[in-house]
């Protein structure tokens, strides 16, 4: 009987820690995909696109609307966060202890008056903090914030389980983390005094809005909302680009395929699937119930997509060693070779809701439609 | 030449028509399994496409495709050796299943009940860290290549530690069965608690040991299913002394069996039989525990018969568990192991309930 | 060592016989004569079933021999000591649902073919082991549903299937109502005496003992201690010292053997026989 019992809950237990991550993965897609790889020796920061390069929109069309194909627009339990103006920032509160703000995920966070000592869980949070000039404040930061390279001096303080002792030890005054965090540690954190705040966003749409409000929290805004802005300005931009565009390829966005027949991708409600849409293309994959299925391959033949981008690049997987699996060489994508190796530059880019988001997103829509880009 | 009055049909020399007739029965539902696995999948392809395919593949014939390309590709490069590979493992699983029950005389032990799966475990995640390695053989990526080392190597040390004076204790076997899987579950832990890289691919690892049967074209199935036809083939010739085995140690041996060397080619034909699915599809539980459980309840516990008959029926069974994974929620992809499971344990209470009580199996 | 003339079937020499946990027999010598029907009593612990263990092979001897018709067990393979001798335990039940006839066929082990399979040959061997079983009309019936007595003539028509030449029995008739235990040693007397089977059982009732064997060997902690004729070794002192019983002994008119009744105490009366000594060994 006691072999039965071990049967029965061997499974179960597995099953129970899947639904637990999918409920965690349904609550940010960017923080958990796997692009954090070997840090690289530092290459310089893709160079912004001055805004000159990209041409004009033509003032006489109307200015497109923005609209994104409804499967591009996430549909998360929480609305994603609009973009505040001055009615719809709440009023904050202000007593000795600091004010009662409201964070990315909604919740009410006591932030100190003044705030100098920052710890920083995500590493889409470390670059959002430097690019409003806070990244002087920030003391320590997780295993996986590399950009901009100033973060790599800071001490580390762990990645999936952060070592909390350190933290407390550091006596910070906000510690910045993202949807992925787990509810322990923010308990464990609050419990010692220490406020933590989310920034994140479950769309690409919403970087802006989080960037914002971090700046309020640390008491960079007027900086902060000079970043979103240019952000927002650029997404705009190429948002326009892409309107133009009037083909869309198929998109296979490969996780990872450590066994070719039964490939991870991503599906609706996540991050990535909103980026590819914005970048011009349509994932194949985006009838899926999960944000993170596991697909059988007999499903990528059928839907033949026309790009394949290698998430799992800055793990060894190269275009070659897609065209030599079993099968894959009758895609499409392979055939015209329009497989992008994402570099773990460019992985960091687009799994970080933060103000790269834009760089990201303009690799992803150069390669998908370098005609858009050569006027 | 006198026959016996009132002989028992079932009794008489070869299974007897009623055995036959089973076995019949049996064969002509995994050749169905086998049809509507290929005929059916998360893209929907013409019934009689499968026959055209087939058709055209023969030298002289050549009829113009009323399919599409991709459906070629997928009939005869993905789905088949997907189906074939499917029944390969039910067949090996319930044939392991019936091997261990027989051994351990016992009709809850299941080919993983010696630590194997532990074992396997361990095995895929060490080949997960390897993965840019890029080792390949025999169309096997290192994962369920080590899956498979796992698997054996740890019932072959569960074994040795269980030696004591020349003689194998079935009590030994199973602690020390337990004590490994156990170790080697602790150890798999640490590694993905150490490693980053197993973290990033935790859903990979879930889904393997989960059980999903994946056939990376037809070089496995043409390397593994010989060797599980050659390890039932050497099950069916070990079933006389399983039954004999049901006596216990001492009994078998008073019917002049030699127990030792029988118990060391039942765990050697069992163990290899296991690591063969492992190799194919991951940890799939319940297969080898309900299909031999389930088929002696109905043909009675007679391994001569029984070994055949839930092999052929576990073959089905996977086929069928195999199809649902891969189309009840297209295009996501179960893990089998989830469908074993939900369709495996409400089937074993009610079995056990309508043996009511009586452990008699 | 073998015996020039014809052998003995069961000739155990200077048997002694350790478990982890100390000895248990010292030096036993018994012979056995082809086709001789022999009744070994003691009382418990005395290494009864170490004996028979032994003799069958199945335990290894620390020091002596046993050969079986000349043969020292030593050197046989359980497949060669399985077509001479038939063991007969208690009876048991089975992990799984077997049907006696099944069971019985069980006994052909080391006669199966390659496929696994009987020839006729078998079948009316098992046919006929059942029939002297007396358990044909069980056959198709499952073994563990039967009642302790039919289940012991199950296992009896198990080793009859192997075709031995020599029966040893470990406690028959243990667990059995009476009834069944006459039925059984019935069985086992008619049964021996038609193969010309050497039987050696050992049993726990000695009034039973006595009233089916003509020869008796006692064994006590290990050692032989009377080993003859069953009215000489039954007798009121050999009770007394080995078993620690006062009985009466009284002739049996029919088959002039003893049988024996064992002095009880009634309850509440004080033992008149203060002299005797009843403390049991």
């Amino acid at each position: 009987m006691f072999h039965f019992i071990q049967q029965i809950t061997r499974p179960l237990l597995v099953v129970a820690v899947v639904v637990m991550m999918s409920a965690c993965g349904q609550d940010d897609a960017a923080a958990s995909l796997p692009v954090q790889g070997p840090v690289l020796t530092a290459t310089p920061v893709m160079a912004r696109m001055p805004t000159a390069e990209v041409s004009p929109v033509p003032t006489s069309t109307p200015k497109p609307a923005l609209t994104l194909s409804p499967a591009a627009r996430s549909t998360p339990a929480v609305a994603s966060t609009p973009i505040p103006t001055a009615t719809s920032i709440p009023k904050p509160t202000e007593d000795e202890s600091g004010r009662v703000l409201i964070d990315s995920a909604g919740r009410e966070v006591r932030v100190p008056t003044t705030v100098v000592r920052l710890v920083s869980l995500a590493p889409s949070a470390t670059e959002i903090l430097y690019a409003i000039g806070a990244g002087d404040w920030l003391v320590g930061v997780d295993d996986f914030s590399n950009f901009p390279d100033a973060a790599k001096d800071l001490e580390r303080l762990g990645s999936f389980t952060p070592d909390l002792e350190r933290i407390i030890a550091m006596e910070p005054d906000l510690v910045v983390a993202a949807r992925i965090i787990s509810p322990e540690i923010i308990e464990q954190l609050s419990n010692a005094g220490v406020p933590v705040w989310i920034a994140d966003s479950r769309d690409v749409r919403g970087v802006a809005a989080s960037i914002r409000d971090l700046g309020v929290a640390v008491g960079r805004e007027s900086a902060a909302d000079a970043v979103a802005t240019e952000l927002e300005a650029r997404l705009e931009t190429l948002a326009a680009l892409v309107f133009e565009v009037l083909d869309r390829p198929r998109v296979f966005y490969e996780l990872d395929a450590s066994d070719p027949m039964k490939p991870f991708t991503v599906g609706p409600g996540n991050f990535v699937h909103d980026l590819l849409a914005m970048a011009g293309g349509d994932n194949v994959f985006a009838d899926a119930s999960a944000p993170f299925p596991q697909v059988s391959f007999e499903e990528v033949l059928a839907r033949d997509p026309q790009v394949i981008i290698l998430a799992d690049a800055p793990f060894g997987i190269t275009a070659t060693a897609v065209k030599e699996r079993t099968g894959w060489d009758v895609l499409a994508a392979v055939r015209d070779d329009r497989i992008l190796e994402v570099s773990p530059v460019l992985g960091d880019m687009i799994s970080r809701p933060g103000p790269r988001i834009a760089d990201g997103l303009e690799e992803l829509a150069r390669f998908m439609h370098p005609e858009a880009f050569m006027k | 030449m006198t026959v016996s009055q009132g002989r028992p049909e079932q009794m008489a020399r070869w299974h007897g028509p009623r055995g036959s007739l089973v076995l019949g029965v049996l064969v002509g539902l995994l050749l169905l399994s086998l049809m509507m696995g290929v005929w059916i999948g998360s893209v929907g392809i013409h019934p009689l496409a499968l026959f055209g395919v087939v058709w055209n593949a023969l030298p002289f014939a050549d009829v113009d495709p009323w399919w599409r390309a991709t459906d070629s590709q997928i009939l005869v490069g993905i789905r088949l050796p997907r189906v074939i590979g499917a029944a390969a493992v039910g067949v090996a699983l319930s044939t392991a299943g019936v091997l261990f029950q027989g051994l351990l005389r016992n009709p809850l032990a299941d080919p993983f009940v010696i630590g194997s799966s532990g074992g396997a475990a361990l095995g895929a995640a060490a080949g997960s860290l390897l993965l840019s390695l890029n080792i390949a053989f025999l169309g096997f990526g290192i994962v369920p290549l080590l899956g498979f080392v796992g698997s054996f190597v740890t019932v072959w040390i569960v074994y040795i530690l269980s030696r004591h004076h020349g003689r194998t204790s079935i009590s030994g076997l199973i602690l020390a069965g337990f004590a490994l899987g156990s170790v080697a579950g602790a150890l798999n832990a640490l590694l993905v608690i150490l490693s980053d890289q197993l973290q990033i691919r935790f859903m990979q690892t879930i889904s393997w040991i989960l059980g999903g049967v994946s056939v990376n074209g037809w070089a496995p199935i043409a390397s593994v299913v010989p060797l599980v036809v050659v390890g039932v083939v050497a099950g069916f010739l070990l079933t006389a002394r399983l039954d004999a085995l049901a006596l216990g140690e001492r009994g078998a041996t008073r019917v002049g069996v030699d127990v030792e060397r029988t118990k060391l080619a039942v765990i050697a034909t069992a163990s290899l039989l296991t690591a063969l699915a492992v190799s194919l599809s991951g940890l799939v539980a319940f297969v080898g525990l309900l299909v031999p459980h389930a088929v002696r309840m109905i043909i009675g516990p007679n391994n001569r018969l029984l070994l055949p008959a839930a092999a052929l029926a576990g073959g089905s069974f996977l086929i069928v568990a195999d199809l649902l994974a891969r189309t009840l929620l297209a295009p996501v992809e179960v893990p089998v192991g989830i469908f074993t499971a939900i369709v495996g344990s409400p089937v074993f209470v009610l079995l056990l309930r309508r043996a009511r009580g009586s452990y008699d199996f | 060592m073998t015996s020039r003339d014809s052998p003995e079937a069961i000739d155990v020499r200077g048997l002694q016989f350790a478990y982890d946990d100390g000895p248990v027999l010292h030096s036993v010598d018994l012979s056995v004569s082809p086709g001789e029907r022999v009744a070994l009593i003691g009382p418990n612990g005395a290494g009864k079933s170490t004996l028979l263990g032994c003799v069958n092979g199945f335990l290894r001897a620390t020091a002596g021999d046993v050969c079986l018709f000349g043969q020292d067990v030593r050197t046989m393979s359980a497949r060669e000591i399985a077509r001479v001798v038939g063991a007969v335990p208690q009876e048991f039940q089975m992990p799984f649902a077997y049907r006696v006839r099944t069971v019985v066929g069980l006994g052909r082990s080391i006669h199966l073919n390659l496929l696994g399979a009987f020839d006729e040959h078998d079948e009316e061997v098992i046919d006929r082991a059942l029939e002297r079983a007396e358990v044909t009309h069980l056959q198709g019936r499952e073994f563990n549903a039967l009642s302790g007595g039919e289940r012991q003539r199950v296992v009896l028509a198990l080793a009859l299937a192997q075709e031995p030449d020599i029966l040893l029995l470990d406690e028959p008739t243990a667990h059995l109502d009476l009834s069944h235990q006459i039925e059984v040693m019935e069985l086992i007397g008619r049964v021996g005496h038609e193969r010309g089977a050497t039987v050696l059982a050992s049993m726990h009732d000695i009034d039973l003992a006595s009233a089916f064997f003509d020869r008796v060997v006692v064994l006590d902690r290990g050692r032989v201690v009377a080993d003859g004729m069953t009215p000489e070794v039954i007798t009121v002192d050999r009770l007394r010292d080995t078993f620690g019983v006062d009985a009466d002994i009284t002739r049996d008119p029919a088959s002039g053997r003893p049988r024996v009744t064992a002095r009880v105490r009634a309850v509440g009366s004080r033992n008149k026989k203060s002299s005797s000594d009843l403390d049991s060994v």
